[in-house]
């Protein structure tokens, strides 16, 4: 004997997409019981108030699925590191003593904040989510990289920033971590077609801006991704990467720095300067302590290249004249902080599973 | 866990009592101060605090279809439901006047 078919309503499309959507305790403590009774109603009911129920079911499933969903994130969230997203402050702190009075220091801080609610959004975002969007992501982030010749703001021959109103943006340490998180993302995957495609593509944009920083992190992003997940991807994006290295080293005017600040770290006290570069260093071990809470390759990789992300900018600050992030003027680099510190925090994160379609 | 009640879970502690009930039953029994769209979002969050438990209805239902959701208020719940009325009634008690104005009769 056939199972008698379910009634049809308004909300049975909310209900389908709840099911793809929610996790499977979430699901069947909401909407799987919210439509047992409606059932149950439609089949007692007159045809006058069947239709009525009918009609009404898809505003009743809207109410359902705002609590359901807030429900889910909530879940998502518990347990999650979150002492994570505050580390790069510390280095943020120091060099406000760089800044001296003015907007610069405000401007530091209101990046900070900025980073860390991006840092709590990527944080909050279910990982399936990062899993298929990461690849496009990262070439939105090239498509950017590509428009900056035309766009971009010029300084001696290197066109790195953009300009958004009153903001100054370096859009290549913006989007570093989006890049880190898509490389990750394909190799981890055997994607490595893919990830050379994406790597390479990234090494040109940034010769193309003559930004050899970028170019640099960018290169000991992808080996060290390489080296912590699949070995066999190292030589071929080897090949690819330091090649392009080259040409972005042959194109950088090796800028001055642009402003006081960005000198911070040999204009502090030497007791200041001791302190940022614990708070830098600091800044690079918080994504590390991934590697003992996980075996998963992909927030192991990502970890690694997040690490660099950081110490490959500082080493440059060190030992060329360029800016320190974190410590130095420039909010680009807190927000991408935080962008990438939250994108792991999402990737710790073990998403519940969702509901099946044979509950249904 | 959770330890203050808002309203709408006192009123479906209060409505559950020591029996099992669906959600809509619970609908139809509070007279429209619960409503259809947010009792089972309610009702999953109260047993995520651990003031109710659920369960599928036993059996398969008479004309087939999704088994149904039946909804009991766990021990703890009962517990606060009792604490948080008695410590209404103390408060009201409280408050009453210590003493009542009487009229004076006048004897001469």
């Amino acid at each position: 004997m056939n199972p008698p078919q379910p009634r049809r309503h308004s909300g049975a499309w909310l209900l389908g997409w709840a099911e793809q959507h929610l996790a499977a305790d979430t699901f069947a403590r909401t909407f799987a019981a919210a439509e047992a009774d409606l059932q149950l109603e439609l089949e007692r009911a007159d045809p006058p108030t069947r239709r009525r129920l009918a009609r009404a079911a898809r505003w009743q499933y809207l109410r359902i699925l705002g609590g359901a969903l807030a429900i889910d994130r909530r879940e998502a969230r518990r347990g999650l590191r979150w002492w994570l997203l505050f580390t790069p402050l510390l280095a943020v702190m120091t060099g406000l003593f760089a800044l001296g009075d003015g907007l610069a220091p405000i401007a530091q801080l209101a990046f900070a904040a900025a980073g860390l609610v991006a840092g709590y959004v990527m944080a909050s975002t279910p990982r399936r989510i990062l899993a298929s969007e990461a690849p496009a992501a990262g070439w939105i982030a090239i498509a950017m990289l590509a428009a900056l010749p035309l766009i971009g703001r010029d300084l001696h021959g290197s066109a790195r920033w953009l300009a958004i109103g009153p903001l100054v943006i370096q859009v290549s340490t913006l989007v570093m971590p989006v890049l880190a998180l898509a490389l990750s993302a394909l190799v981890t995957r055997g994607r490595l077609g893919h990830a050379l495609a994406l790597s390479a593509s990234g090494q040109l944009a940034l010769a193309a801006t003559a930004d050899l920083t970028g170019a640099v992190t960018l290169a000991v992003i992808t080996l060290a991704i390489a080296l912590t997940s699949t070995r066999r991807a190292l030589l071929p994006l080897s090949l690819t990467t330091l090649p392009l290295v080259g040409i972005a080293a042959l194109r950088d005017p090796l800028l001055a720095p642009v402003a006081h600040s960005e000198g911070a770290l040999a204009e502090l006290h030497p007791l200041l300067m001791a302190l940022a570069l614990l708070a830098l260093c600091l800044a690079i071990a918080a994504p590390l302590t991934t590697w003992s809470r996980t075996t998963d390759a992909w927030p192991r990789a990502l970890a690694a290249a997040l690490a660099l992300g950081v110490a490959t900018p500082l080493a440059c600050g060190l030992l060329f004249p360029a800016p320190v992030p974190l410590v130095g003027f420039g909010g680009s680099a807190i927000v991408a902080c935080h962008l990438g510190l939250g994108a792991l925090l999402a990737l710790e994160r073990v998403d519940r599973p969702r509901a099946a379609r044979a509950t249904m | 866990m959770k330890h203050s009640l808002s309203a709408k879970e006192r009123l479906i502690l209060d409505l559950l009592g020591d029996t099992e009930r669906y959600g809509l039953e619970l609908v139809d029994a509070s007279g429209g101060a619960l409503k259809r769209g947010t009792v089972y979002v309610t009702l999953a969050r109260m047993e995520e605090s651990g003031l109710v438990t659920s369960h599928h209805e036993d059996g398969p239902r008479p004309g087939g279809g999704m088994p149904r959701r039946l909804y009991r208020a766990t021990p703890l719940a009962i517990e606060l439901v009792a604490l948080q009325r008695s410590f209404t009634e103390a408060i009201s008690a409280h408050r009453q006047p210590r003493f009542s104005l009487q009229p004076i009769k006048v004897t001469r």
